[in-house]
């Protein structure tokens, strides 16, 4: 076999035009494979190691553990690391404006490096004389303590009136030390130095509605109860692990779900599985497309190497050792394509990360992660194994070529020319509006129909993704500008626990008075029983019973008052008066009205201006009182907007609601200020107990990740159309080089250039209409499927981006036309006999 | 000593209105060492036959005898390797392989039967037919002439039973007709190789120890000098 691997290496060598393309489609779509798989992993890790630095590098919390069960959890065969947490007592903070104590905690050494505590100022202690003290003493309670500083605490213990010890889990409100339920035991004095203060520390040590601030020194022993935190040798069955550890030792447990939902627990957030199938999917539709893109290059190496074939096999080579040659070949060049991709992919990717962190995630919302970079040498391992198994299969067919010729006729090149009469049906309407050029045209594509098929797949290919990723990103963008163009509000005030409703409403109340703030509304609302079965249609009245809290087909359904001030502007807006509305309901009906029954959306109840309802209120000991409706809108108050409701929204005045009623519940605080980001951290500096949440950033936030999934999205189906596009210049390129006899000899005969290039005008256009034709069919296929799925999320119109497709039209024209033109132009200016002597060797 | 037999050998074009018979019925025997030139108008049938006498196309109907094996009763591979064992092929345009040079075409049916020349068998080619100084050249870097003697030489490399040959001078001047055609007599002469060459030029036929004509798909004379 040493001629022909001489003959493989010497074709490769001098005929390097012949195997580029195919080498290109190896190299792209290995290192686009490659690419991914790095920039993935990377930020996978990332984002785990952000997880374990924020949340702790553990998997579970064993809380207050009795001394006498510590082996049972550090000797158990399941866990792989301990770290040990202890609260020794409560200190009081006597000047402190928010929570009323210090709670101080001992750290073993793990803990202290492994529970995400990260320091603002100074250092970790390093001794049970050293403390650290969180930053939110000073930043909500107003009391100060400074690095370096020696203090004397008094620490106690919180006892119950039951004789329970109060720990930071459980619930504390201000009065039950003012009201006797809790009570301070003196536990003993001790001197520390403050070290260091740390950030905020995360829920798990310092609870939102717990009774101190947090304040950490190290541990020296384990005395009564301490909190375990472990990682598992196996997260597999990690629920069941747990159950069976805390049934034994009789304690709670919480598991460090953000952690464990990247490393891929199931039962949690499995953002491991997650983001596997994702790329999965994203790889699987590369190695498709590529298989279908460098099918059709290998074969058109083949194609152009027919007549070499045919000589040998004249000769006397067998046709398996022909296809042995055609094999090597491609492997070749399929091995070189694969290591030059993953180089390629090694550096292009560190490149990407770089650009990532400074310029795309440093000046968004992201701006605490910084992706480091992470090559694992598997990746290389898999990237190849699955560019190999592409090549390989696109491979298979371009061999199965060399079979189908026999000998003679490839080396005469006398391919049969098949063309059924039936594919010409159009050749005399063509030739009549576009002379022989166009009838030229025409027969050479029902001549070379394999050979323009793969042409067009492959345009259809980048045409239908193309189509498919726009559609995507227009739904993406509508949903979130029509959710958040919507609100007349930038935040919303939450809360975790208050002593009452009239304390909750009053906090909201200073909040909503301060200067910032431009408008507000304090939703609240009271509960009232309703029947409804006379609106009902028979069809929908089982749907109906089922939902009805109450017997009698009756519901609890909110009456919502929104505040005076609010109320006032949005009566105004329906253009009603308040007199008119101030005893009566105003009904909120609109697109998000609607009960959802095995994923159809179902209109329950048809209300109307005028319909009287008999309103009982339980928590007014069941007062009953007949309310009329005086108005229907679809137009949603300030604080309502884009929230669904199962029969719509009942919308009362402060006024009635005082006649009425004296208890209410407190919703929320909806508001709108300049600075929306100042205003927030304002307010969870100075309330404890409150949770700001920052509309606008969110708005930025997914803005600026629909950009980041924009740019991934269509940077690969630009590398994926490259891919098809290196292949359509191959295909065409050599497609004209192999009738350069037939131009000739039209040249010859008469043709004049411009005639020559109107013929390939008209070549381009028959492709361009076909490729478009079933490229937007495709596209628009995948457009209503993403439709289909959109509409789970919220309900929107179909829309499908025409403009797009014009622009892509007319850019495949002008791709295959230059392609074309720059071809035949070198020909032309070729001398006219040689090329009709030319057998095109 | 019968080295060629061709029995009943028929070869049909297309179907229908668009049959053409290239070759119709036809039956001839060839000897070893024997010199023959098949004429005929173009049109004829006359590659047509060489091709099936080559093995390199099948017959529609009817059997090919090559030192007593029926070809046509072999498998495309067994075929090529037949072939690359007992016919050697001439074309018209040479067909010799652009991206390899004179030896390595040369050795090429040689070296596909896992055989190696030696340098003494090389030297021998190259010297009969004078190409021993561009024994390293590309075909682009030879002449017209200069090709169709590597065509020659890699068909004798295999010392095959049969040499066949498709207008071999059809793209040659006059003085390089003459040297090719001396080459093919000094074959045919000194190494007993029998030849068939299939042509239109009359000079080729006087040559020739044997004349068949073809016309129409059929032989209309076979003549002996």
């Amino acid at each position: 076999m040493n001629i022909l691997k001489t003959y493989i290496i010497k074709d490769i060598k001098l005929n390097p035009k012949k195997s580029i393309f195919s080498f290109i489609s190896v190299l792209l779509f290995t290192f686009i494979i490659s690419c991914i798989l790095i920039i993935s992993v990377s930020i996978y890790n990332t984002f785990l190691e952000n997880a374990k630095n924020t949340n702790g590098n553990y998997h579970a919390t064993f809380f207050y553990v009795d001394n006498k069960y510590k082996d049972l959890i550090i000797n158990n065969e399941n866990i792989d690391s301990v770290f040990v947490t202890s609260e020794l007592g409560y200190v009081d903070l006597e000047e402190s404006k928010g929570r009323n104590f210090l709670n101080i905690m001992a750290f073993d050494d793990n803990a202290l490096k492994n529970y995400g505590l990260v320091l603002k100022e100074g250092r970790k202690p390093t001794n049970s004389n050293e403390i650290v003290i969180s930053e939110q003493v000073y930043l909500n309670g107003e009391v100060s303590f400074k690095v370096g500083q020696t203090v004397t605490f008094d620490i106690n213990k919180l006892v119950s009136k039951e004789g329970n010890v109060l720990n930071q889990s459980v619930t504390y409100l201000k009065s039950m030390l003012t009201d006797g339920k809790i009570h301070k035991e003196f536990l003993c004095t001790k001197e520390y130095k403050v070290v260091g203060i740390l950030k905020r520390p995360n829920e798990i040590i310092e609870p939102y509605k717990a009774a101190g601030y947090t304040a950490i020194t190290c541990l020296d022993n384990i005395d009564g109860v301490a909190s375990y935190s472990v990682r598992f040798k196996s997260i597999k069955d990690i629920e069941n692990i747990c159950d069976n550890i805390s049934d034994k030792i009789n304690c709670t447990y919480k598991l460090n779900n953000e952690v464990l939902g990247f490393e891929g627990a199931t039962n949690t957030f499995n953002f491991a599985i997650f983001a596997s199938i994702l790329v999965g999917i994203v790889i699987i539709i590369i190695l498709i497309c590529s298989i279908v893109i460098t099918r059709s290059s290998f074969s058109m190496l083949v194609s152009q190497k027919i007549k070499q074939y045919s000589i040998l096999n004249c000769i006397g080579a067998t046709k398996k050792q022909i296809k042995k040659i055609a094999f090597y070949e491609n492997l070749i060049l399929t091995i070189f394509g694969i290591l030059f991709g993953i180089l390629l992919s090694i550096l292009i990717s560190y490149i990407l990360v770089i650009l990532l962190n400074n310029y795309i995630i440093k000046n968004s919302i992201y701006n605490n992660i910084n992706i480091t970079y992470k090559l694992p040498v598997w990746i290389i391992f898999l990237s190849a194994f699955l560019s190999y198994i592409t090549a390989y299969i696109s491979n298979l067919n371009s061999i199965k070529k060399i079979n189908k010729v026999t000998p003679i006729n490839g080396v005469i090149q006398n391919e049969k020319i098949n063309i059924d009469t039936k594919d010409l049906k159009y050749s005399k309407v063509i030739k009549k509006i576009f002379g022989i050029g166009g009838l030229i045209s025409y027969k050479n594509i029902c001549r070379n129909k394999t050979k323009y098929k793969i042409i067009v797949v492959n345009l259809v290919l980048s045409i239908a993704l193309f189509i498919g990723i726009t559609s995507f990103v227009k739904y993406s963008n509508d949903l979130t500008s029509k959710y958040y163009e919507n609100i007349k509000f930038n935040v919303l005030v939450g809360y975790k626990t208050f002593e009452n409703e009239d304390e909750k409403f009053e906090t909201l109340q200073s909040i909503a008075d301060m200067s910032e703030v431009d408008s507000y509304t304090i939703g609240r609302y009271i509960n009232g029983v309703i029947d409804l079965k006379k609106y009902v249609k028979d069809e929908n009245m089982d749907i109906y019973l089922n939902m009805c809290s109450y017997s009698n087909g009756r519901m609890s359904e909110a009456f919502t008052v929104l505040g005076e001030d609010e109320y006032l502007r949005y009566i105004n807006s329906l253009g009603l008066d308040y007199d008119t509305c101030k005893n009566k309901i105003i009904l909120v009906d609109d697109i998000r009205t609607y009960v959802s029954v095995k994923n159809k959306k179902i209109k329950l109840v048809d209300l109307n201006v005028g319909d009287e309802l008999l309103v009982t209120l339980p928590d007014e000991n069941n007062k009953t009182i007949n309310l009329e409706i005086v108005a229907k809108t679809d137009k949603s108050p300030m604080g309502f907007e884009n929230s669904t409701s199962r029969i719509g929204r009942f919308i009362i005045s402060d006024e009635l609601l005082k006649k009425i009623a004296n208890n209410y519940r407190v919703w929320f605080l909806a508001l709108k200020t300049n600075d929306a980001d100042n205003f927030c951290k304002t307010i969870e500096r100075k309330y404890d107990i409150l949770l700001p949440r920052n509309y606008e950033a969110e708005l930025e936030k997914e803005n600026q990740t629909k950009t980041i999934i924009s740019f991934i999205l269509y940077g690969i189906t630009v590398i994926i159309s490259v891919i098809g596009i290196c292949n359509i210049v191959n295909i065409l390129s050599s497609s004209i080089n192999l009738r350069k006899k037939e131009f000739s000899i039209l040249l010859s005969i008469g043709m004049t250039k411009k005639q020559f290039y109107n013929m390939i005008k008209l070549e381009s256009i028959f492709l361009t209409l076909k490729s478009i034709f079933y490229g937007t069919i495709f596209g628009f296929i995948i457009t209503c499927i993403i439709y289909y799925f959109v509409n789970f999320i919220d309900v929107t119109q179909f829309m499908f981006p025409i403009l797009e497709v014009v622009i892509i039209s007319i850019s495949i024209f002008l791709i295959i036309y230059f392609i074309m033109y720059y071809n035949l132009k070198k020909i032309l200016s070729e001398n006219i006999i040689e090329n009709t002597k030319n057998e095109n060797i | 000593m019968e080295i060629v037999k061709v029995e009943n050998l028929n070869k049909i074009y297309g179907t229908n209105e668009n049959k053409v018979i290239a070759l119709d019925d036809i039956n001839f025997s060839i000897d070893k060492g024997d010199f023959v030139v098949i004429l005929g108008a173009s049109g004829s049938g006359k590659s047509t036959l060489l091709h099936l006498l080559g093995g390199v196309d099948r017959p529609t109907k009817g059997k090919v005898h090559i030192d007593g094996v029926d070809i046509f009763s072999l498998n495309d591979d067994e075929l090529a390797i037949f072939r690359r064992k007992n016919v050697g092929l001439i074309y018209q345009f040479f067909n010799l392989i652009p991206i390899l040079n004179v030896a390595e075409n040369i050795s090429l049916p040689a070296d596909l039967d896992k055989r190696n020349i030696d340098k003494k068998e090389m030297d021998n080619l190259l010297n009969m037919v004078g190409l021993e100084k561009r024994k390293d050249h590309l075909p682009s870097q030879l002449s017209g002439g200069q090709e169709q003697r590597v065509a020659i030489a890699r068909a004798l490399v295999n010392k095959p039973a049969l040499i066949l040959a498709d207008e071999p001078t059809g793209n040659l001047d006059s003085n390089t007709t003459k040297e090719i055609l001396e080459l093919f007599k000094m074959c045919n002469e000194k190494y007993n190789q029998t030849l068939v060459i299939i042509t239109h030029n009359l000079e080729v036929a006087k040559i020739a120890k044997r004349i068949i004509k073809l016309k129409d798909g059929k032989i209309i004379s076979d003549e002996r000098k």
